[in-house]
């Protein structure tokens, strides 16, 4: 049983058109047709610069704020019912945040928005490698507690996250101390996720195997293997040798390497995809080919364009069970993009803390992360128009959305939503008044909620135990 | 055109740090002081390394498993023996840790430039390297993430696909021309001998392939591998054995390359190291006059100059289209090629020395830079003529545009960011964080200076601690506007751009504008030092460790009575005990 078919990428393309990845149907993920309990997924999103007040001049409070579904949540009116907005909910950046040296508020929010911890220095004075302690983000926590057997432990994606900012504007997810770079090239995503260019396109059970497709897929297999086989001798050669400080370093890049073999194409049921499930690797359209390092690729409209795909391509990864823990940042913190297609010519960053400043300049700001909670609300329809089991994907999923700060660099309240089920262990459609409990509480929820039984997240400080959201 | 110069511009990212950053524009708020911990002088020195003191500790000589290279050709040395060409480390020897340093972005591009010689210009969808400090090579911020992985395994695939496999006479002869290619390749990819274990292994993978596919799908194979093998990936510090240990010869070689061209080791080096002609100080600094003397030292010496100077991510400075409209990126990548060609004019025409840097008359300028420094265009469009510049305004590195521009806000200069350049980053001063909750500077007001308006923030007894160690540095540039144009007016009031220094050896008093600045830089010694510190940090990948200053003084003594010649400190860093011996542990 061949479970995913070998089609040129360039064939597939052709087959589909070029013109925009929309033109993809819905695939139906029948996963859960092939399994009793359908699994779960996390899904974390990252949206940079918080939100303005509903009118200038008010306290700066989750409620007078534009996290509202009149405002800039209007894309999650309809779906409202599937989600959960948090009020009042602290956030442990806003004790310690100044600490951070010149970052202030923004590099701060990043490190704590999905971590809860504040075993942080800043890598003005440290190396990298030193400067996160052992923090984990929440994916990277319920991740290494579970396991996951699919092709990608977990993967970490972005949009623009690299051009317009700071390294550590776009440092939110973590893993035991090591940060872990989204990747924001769609193209790379996409050979990664789909190395011989597409998922099976059709119900296994109506596919025959190819036995010369299958044979050309074992000697990729067999070829990377061979070769990964020697870089990880070499990895642990090279670690037993060097000093007890440097090995950390080899230690990541093992698991790194572990990484690369999990996205070799495989044959049959032996991991890869599940078998039964059918998926679809995304056109890429007009995306495919563009360089991140060519000059369009940071050209102003371009967001537009490249935001939807890496969204379906986080989308695809689930619906194809690649992974079942994705985080997905839309920009850095303090970004400097410009939006000309929404009739904006300031920056983004500039607006952030300019909006206070007078309706124009608010406006103008609203009208940013109105937009980008559009996109996001997009995904996570997507993921509820995906039948599956009883109801659909959100059912099984938890959604975070979460912005590092508000403006002012000020944490004054958590900016975040949960989105989705969870299987069950949480029921949406409220909106819920925190309490002044730390979003370290909210991580413990969702860690409990994925499965794994901590009662702590981050900063022990800062956590009271989980937040009933049954 | 090396790739090194191309990419300094295209692959760094901000550090998170310094005045150069748009995240900061409400960070000129930012008090720099810690409420508790700085009632005195800033602490002086370049402060603990974060790699922390090297504790000797015994060494394991019997666990070298397979893939330990030796220093010579060969079997390697049994334990107690020190190979040819090695010697022992000497008593007393001042060093640090040894590390393992994975490639830098642009020393990864420069190496497959000079491995493979490819066509066209080498590019791979990298993640951008850290800076730490302004600089991009720390060891401790050079990892290999997922995504670096990917990136890695990508490009190896990319190269190995259009690798031109060397013809093999019959086919008889494969396995033998086989075995000699992984040889000779695998040494320059690997910048040393490889063990008779590695070669066995790499002849098992190529094997395995060709079982697959044919010869060249097997050398392919081989190349593939090896370009993403942590042989290439990273120059680790090994040397023989125990707590003290002496580098081998193509470890020394490799630290040449690296520090002084950024790539690595030619053909010459290779040769003395299998000779094992880099034993002694005299052999290895001949081999580093040798290589200062290449073309591929400029764009190397110059990377280091930016990074001192916290230019490495310039081309990510971003100001604010309304206040400075005339900022743009074309004027912003002229005000950075006008750097590099003032760095390489007083590297390799000049005198080289650091005092010439910040007090040069001269700068390089076109027609777009001319309105904007106000001399005469020299009437040759976009290319860059060697310029003297009004001497009342501009002197030197400093009061260039691309430093002042990328040490300010997006709208504005930043007396705070320009001032916290000099203390930390020229002199090497270190200052506490801010405390925990900052008072926010009031706006931008028409009635009230930039300096005005800070004067009146930094009075706050609990910040003025730090600032008046800061500020009043950074006053001094108040005649340079936020993208470093002169101005003698600020919001209809005539700027005061008195300075003054505190807390240094050799810099205290006041000082009035830019070029007053410069000139007390380009004589102190205090600042030549720092710019030392920095190299040897540059070329070690880490900071300079307390125990290691005197002896980098001394290493440097004589030398700054002639205002400190930048190649001079590389060659002297060259001498240093760490370019031949670690520390273990």
């Amino acid at each position: 049983m061949i479970s995913r078919a070998v089609l040129k990428r360039r064939s597939l393309l052709k087959q589909l058109g070029a013109s925009a990845f929309l033109a993809i149907p819905v695939f139906r993920s029948v996963i859960a047709e092939a399994q009793a309990t359908a699994p779960k997924r996390l899904v974390l999103f990252h949206f940079p610069s918080g939100v303005s007040t509903k009118q200038l001049g008010m306290e700066e409070t989750v409620k007078n704020s534009t996290w509202d579904y009149d405002y800039v949540l209007q894309g999650l009116k309809e779906i409202q019912s599937d989600v959960i907005v948090f009020q009042n909910m602290t956030h442990p950046t806003g004790d310690i945040v100044s600490s951070f040296n010149e970052l202030e508020g923004h590099g701060g929010g990043m490190r704590t928005m999905f971590t809860g911890s504040t075993d942080h220095a800043s890598t003005e004075i440290v190396p990298v490698s030193q400067a996160y302690g052992k923090t984990s983000s929440i994916d990277q926590l319920v991740a290494n507690a579970l396991q996951p057997t699919t092709q990608f432990g977990s993967l970490q994606l972005g949009v623009i996250t690299t051009a317009n900012g700071t390294a550590e504007g776009r440092r939110c997810i973590f893993n035991n101390g090591t940060h872990l770079e989204p990747v924001e090239d769609p193209q790379a995503v996409f050979s990664r996720l789909f190395p011989s260019g597409a998922a099976a396109p059709a119900p296994s059970s109506t596919m025959a195997p190819d036995p010369n497709a299958t044979a050309e897929l074992l000697a990729v297999y067999q070829q990377g293997k061979s070769r990964l086989d020697q870089l990880k001798a070499e990895l642990e050669a090279v670690r037993s040798i060097v000093s007890t400080e440097e090995r950390a370093k080899f230690d990541l890049h093992l698991t790194s390497l572990r990484e690369l073999e999990n996205a070799l194409p495989r044959v049959g049921g032996s991991g890869g995809i599940s078998q039964g499930v059918t998926c679809q690797a995304p056109n890429i359209g007009g995306i495919q080919g563009t360089q991140k390092n060519a000059p369009e690729y940071y050209s102003v409209d371009f967001i537009q364009q490249l935001g939807p795909v890496m969204q379906e391509l986080a989308y695809q990864a689930i619906n194809c069970d690649l992974s079942r823990i994705v985080s997905f940042q839309w920009l850095s913190t303090g970004d400097n993009s410009i939006f000309p297609f929404l009739g904006i010519k300031d920056t983004h960053h500039h607006l952030e803390h300019g909006w206070g400043g007078g309706a124009g300049i608010k406006g103008d700001y609203d009208k940013i992360q109105t937009w980008l909670m559009d996109q996001i609300s997009m995904f996570i329809k997507r993921l509820r128009m995906t039948p599956e089991s009883n109801g659909n994907m959100l059912d099984n999923s938890v959604v975070l959305v979460a912005s590092e700060m508000w403006g002012g660099h000020g944490h004054q309240e958590y900016i975040g939503l949960v989105a989705g089920k969870g299987g069950g262990a949480i029921r949406p459609g409220r909106v819920l008044d925190a309490g002044g409990r730390s979003n370290n509480d909210l991580l413990v929820t969702i860690a409990n909620a994925m499965g794994v039984n901590v009662n702590s997240v981050g900063d022990p400080m800062y956590c009271a135990g989980p937040i009933d959201l049954s | 055109m090396r790739y090194a110069y191309r990419d300094y511009t295209s692959s760094s990212t901000l550090p998170g740090a310094k005045g150069s950053h748009a995240l900061l524009p409400s960070l000129l708020g930012c008090c720099l002081l810690l409420a508790a911990g700085c009632a005195n002088e800033a602490e002086r020195g370049p402060g603990r390394s974060p790699l922390g003191p090297a504790t000797p500790a015994v060494g394991d000589p019997t666990s070298m498993p397979g893939g330990m290279p030796s220093g010579t050709p060969g079997p390697g040395p049994g334990p107690g023996v020190v190979a040819p060409g090695m010697v022992p480390v000497p008593a007393g020897a001042v060093v640090g840790p040894a590390l393992a340093r994975r490639l830098t972005n642009v020393e990864f591009l420069n190496t497959i430039q000079d491995l493979l010689h490819p066509q066209a210009p080498p590019s791979a969808s990298l993640t951008p390297d850290t800076l730490t400090r302004g600089f991009d090579n720390l060891s401790g911020s050079l990892l290999v993430p997922p995504s670096t992985a990917f990136a890695y395994a990508e490009f190896a695939a990319e190269q190995a696909k259009s690798f031109q496999v060397p013809a093999c006479a019959a086919p008889a002869a494969e396995a033998d021309c086989a075995q000699s290619f992984i040889a000779s390749f695998g040494k320059l990819a690997f910048r040393r001998p490889l063990t008779a274990e590695q070669s066995a292994q790499y002849l098992a993978l190529y094997t395995d392939q060709k079982g697959r596919s044919d010869h060249a799908g097997g050398i392919r194979q081989v190349v593939q591998t090896m370009l993403q093998s942590p042989y290439f990936l990273y120059r680790y510090e090994n040397g023989t054995e125990g707590a003290q240990r002496t580098l081998t010869q193509h470890e020394i070689a490799s630290q040449l390359s690296y520090f002084l061209t950024a790539t690595m080791p030619d053909s010459d080096l290779f040769q003395a190291a299998d000779n094992g002609q880099l034993s002694s100080v005299e052999q290895i600094t001949a081999q580093a006059q040798r290589l200062l003397g290449s073309e591929k030292a400029k764009p190397a010496i110059r990377r280091f100059v930016l990074g001192f100077s916290e230019l490495l991510a310039f081309d990510r400075v971003v100001k604010d289209n309304a206040t400075y409209p005339e900022f743009t990126a074309k004027l912003s990548g002229a005000m950075l090629e006008e750097t590099s060609r003032f760095i390489d004019e007083v590297l390799w025409q000049g005198d080289g020395t650091y005092s010439t840097l910040f007090s040069a008359p001269y700068s390089f300028i076109n027609s777009d830079l001319a309105p904007f420094y106000g001399v005469a265009d020299p009437g040759q469009g976009g290319t860059f003529v060697k310029t003297n510049l009004p001497g009342t305004e501009r002197l030197g590195l400093l009061t260039q545009a691309s430093v002042l521009a990328s040490h300010a806000k997006p709208g504005e200069s930043s007396p705070i960011h320009r001032g916290k350049f000099v203390r930390v980053a020229l002199l090497c001063q270190n200052l506490p964080a801010p405390p925990a909750v900052v008072p926010k500077l009031p706006p931008p007001s028409p009635n009230l200076t930039t300096r005005e308006r800070i004067t009146q923030h930094s009075a706050d007894p609990a910040c003025s601690g730090c600032h008046q160690l800061i500020d009043p540095i950074g006053f001094g540039l108040e005649n340079y506007d936020g993208i470093g144009k002169f101005r003698t007016v600020e919001s209809g009031m005539p700027v005061n751009a008195a300075g003054a220094f505190t807390s240094t050896s050799d810099l205290n008093g006041a000082f009035v504008g830019g070029t007053e600045l410069a000139a007390k830089l380009a004589a102190s010694r205090e600042a030549q030092q720092c710019l030392a510190q920095r190299a040897y940090g540059w070329a070690f990948g880490r900071s300079v460790l307390d125990q290691e200053l005197p002896k980098l003084a001394e290493l440097l003594g004589p030398l700054s009575q002639s205002g400190l010649n930048i190649k001079e400190v590389m060659l002297a860093i060259t001498r240093a005990d760490n370019f031949r011996f670690r520390s273990f542990e």
